[in-house]
């Protein structure tokens, strides 16, 4: 499909080589595209994943209290994606309720247009984003917060080492397979993000948060362009494939058992 | 287990997102009327079922359909209507997945702007259909009609908080040197004078810049649409670029409501019911909206969009277009249908009076209106009508109207108009090809 023009349509298209990659080099569009994931991926991979680990930590006893809030950090996991965009959409909305408790606390002297500004309509999304996944993340590297054994951190205790000691020299080495799984999926799931924008800013303003699973999308329905959006989805499957095999190599060298 | 659950999830999954919604016509009676259609005398038609795909606004409501099914049948007893509904969302690509997956009904009500370029997916109307319409609502794809409209909307027009204009001695403008010497007069005395949307809606940004460029390249080379086709015009062409200036200098002037650009369709309108801004620009059906909103505490008036010269044209398009699947197998009941939409007063009635358009018919389908709704029709019929060109032989190709929309908004926020022009012809190139 990649290698013809076709609309998606019809059985009418023609077989054109490496055309659509070639255009790809030259499309303003595509390139900003690439630019826009490239800054929504590292803002949410690191966000979610430094959160998510101060919280699993917070939260790895196992107590009532905490069981319940580890519920509520995974709670917006388990609502749909456009659900959440448009919930997001309400609070950032003219008049919404992040303006309004803003106004409230004196905290605005003018309005802040969330997604409507092109220069923090991107960091409104990833707000968004990094809301709706932090509570996964969470769980996965709880899971591997559990597996490191208590008397490691005893061992610790009894040579007098801080806490700052533990987490560094036993909770972080130990955590890395539940750690690099935790960004490799949230590196995946952020290259591949559409549903978010496409309800939140519609690729908008001004492409601002046009990422390449938007892109790739807009063209092939909007714009009868299944052959071309097909060379972009090649191209996004190509960047996951080698991000996520340096991710798995920088990992596995990272670990260590004790 | 993981991969059995997987499986019949995707089963699932597959089943449920091509079979479209169906709803069943609550009010079906059997009357027995007699047979209306053409069969040999003494034999009986056979029942047949066809399936109409309607979409449902607060406009166009259940209850409407089913009084219109309900007309239908009782004319056509041995027909019976199996009512489908868009879900929410683009109708066209809806329309396409239903095409491609083979299930599409027998009559699609709108969705049709990609089935027209395929050949062999809609069935031609014949003349005892198309000599129903106006001629000028006819539309042919190479030698066909493939598809009618039921509706005529007037598209953008400006309406005005005619307490604000009295109290400054305002008067509608007669061109667009006037329009903005009200502007500037309105934010001199620090009234809001022009109130827009955000992209809730693709249009509604650009809203007053698309008609603004339909009214004065329709005073310069007519058929825009045609003339772009054609190249004769660019979208870089000085008298485009000037256009979009105009419309830009407005937005620099600081003319438009702070929040336009937050605004969704609904907050827009509220706000300027409210009385928040002097002006709105919106189509033909918020006069409807307008002659029945309650708790407003002005009069509204209203003006076609001031063009540079002192030319009136009413910007329209048509729309809700009818079309018959070309593998239907009840090509005469499906056509029946379509018929009946513009033969049977009643139906015409309730359906464009429900959406505020006017009918297409050859003698007009007047229904009852509101005092702003029945000037703005007596009005349209003395303005020659500049189409938008969204159907037709020089209709912008697929994806342009929504490439010319961004663009808009873009502009709205900053971006320079001549760059975005420039870009705007090069998709366009790339669009036509």
């Amino acid at each position: 499909m990649s290698f013809t023009n076709s609309d998606g349509l019809t059985r009418d298209y023609d077989f054109i080589g490496i055309a659509n990659y070639l255009r790809l080099f030259s499309d303003d569009k595509f390139i900003n595209s690439i630019w826009v994931t490239t800054q929504f991926v590292v803002i949410v991979v690191i966000a979610v994943n430094v959160l998510g680990l101060f919280i699993a930590v917070m939260l790895k006893k196992a107590s009532k209290a905490n069981n319940i809030y580890r519920s509520i950090f995974f709670l917006p996991v388990v609502i749909s994606q456009v659900a959440v965009a448009y919930i997001w959409k309400n609070i950032y909305a003219y008049d919404g309720l992040l303006d309004y408790i803003l106004q409230f606390f004196g905290m605005m002297a003018t309005r802040i247009n969330w997604i409507t500004d092109p220069k923090i309509a991107l960091y409104s999304l990833c707000v968004a984003e990094i809301w709706r996944v932090l509570g996964y993340h969470m769980v996965l590297i709880l899971a591997g917060l559990q597996t490191i054994p208590e008397e490691l951190y005893e061992a610790c205790d009894i040579d007098g080492g801080s806490r700052w000691d533990n987490f560094r020299h036993i909770t972080l080495p130990l955590v890395i397979p539940g750690l690099s799984i935790s960004m490799i999926m949230c590196t995946i799931g952020a290259l591949k993000q559409y549903d978010m924008v496409r309800v939140l800013t519609d690729g908008g303003p001004v492409g601002a948060t046009a990422t390449i699973g938007y892109s790739i999308i807009d063209r092939a329905f909007n714009y009868g362009m299944m052959g071309y959006a097909s060379s972009m989805a090649v191209v996004l499957f190509i960047i996951i494939g080698i991000i996520t095999i340096i991710q798995n190599t920088y990992f596995n060298k990272k670990q260590v058992d004790y | 287990m993981l991969v059995i659950a997987m499986t019949i999830m995707a089963f699932t999954g597959c089943k449920s997102s091509t079979e479209p919604t169906v709803q069943q016509d609550d009010n079906k009676t059997k009357e027995s009327t007699p047979v209306t259609d053409k069969k040999p005398e003494g034999s009986v038609p056979e029942e047949v079922t066809i399936a109409w795909l309607t979409f449902e606004t607060p406009a166009f409501t259940p209850e409407m359909y089913n009084e219109i099914i309900k007309g239908f049948e009782a004319e056509h007893p041995h027909i019976k209507i199996e009512r489908q509904v868009y879900p929410t969302g683009d109708r066209d690509k809806y329309a396409n997945t239903l095409m491609a997956t083979e299930q599409l009904p027998d009559v699609l009500l709108e969705g049709l702007t990609d089935l027209r370029k395929v050949e062999g997916a809609l069935l031609p109307l014949s003349e005892d259909i198309t000599n129903l319409l106006r001629e000028d609502a006819v539309v042919k794809y190479g030698n066909q009609v493939l598809d009618v409209p039921l509706s005529r909307q007037i598209k953008k027009n400006i309406y005005y908080n005619k307490s604000i204009f009295e109290k400054y001695g305002l008067v509608p403008p007669n061109n667009w040197e006037e329009f903005v010497a009200i502007c500037d007069t309105l934010k001199a005395k620090g009234e809001v004078p022009i109130i827009g949307g955000g992209p809730d809606k693709a249009w509604l940004t650009g809203a007053l810049i698309e008609s603004m460029l339909q009214v004065d390249m329709k005073a310069q080379v007519g058929n825009f649409g045609k003339a772009v086709k054609n190249k004769d015009i660019t979208w870089t062409d000085p008298a485009v670029v000037e256009i979009y200036d105009r419309w830009k200098s407005l937005i620099d002037s600081g003319y438009y409501h702070e929040g336009s650009f937050s605004f969704t369709y609904a907050q827009h309108v509220d706000e300027f019911f409210k009385g928040s801004a002097a002006m709105i620009c919106n189509g033909g059906w918020m006069a409807k909206q307008a002659d029945g909103a309650e708790g407003i505490e002005f009069e509204i008036g209203w003006f076609p969009v001031p063009g540079k010269d002192e030319t009136i044209y009413y910007t329209a398009a048509d729309s809700n277009f009818l079309g018959i699947n070309a593998k239907t197998k009840h090509p005469e009941e499906s056509k029946a249908l379509i018929k009946f939409m513009f033969e049977n007063i009643e139906a015409n009635r309730l359906f464009n009076g429900n959406d505020g358009s006017s009918s297409t018919t050859k003698e007009p389908i007047r229904y009852e209106m509101g005092p702003i709704q029945e000037e703005m029709f007596n009005k349209a019929g003395e303005y020659e009508v500049a189409f938008y060109p969204f159907s037709g032989e020089f209709a912008h190709p697929k994806g342009m109207q929504n490439v010319i929309r961004k663009m808009a908004q873009d502009i709205f926020l900053g971006e320079d108009v001549g760059e975005q022009l420039e870009k705007l012809q090069q998709e366009y190139s790339q669009l036509l090809k």
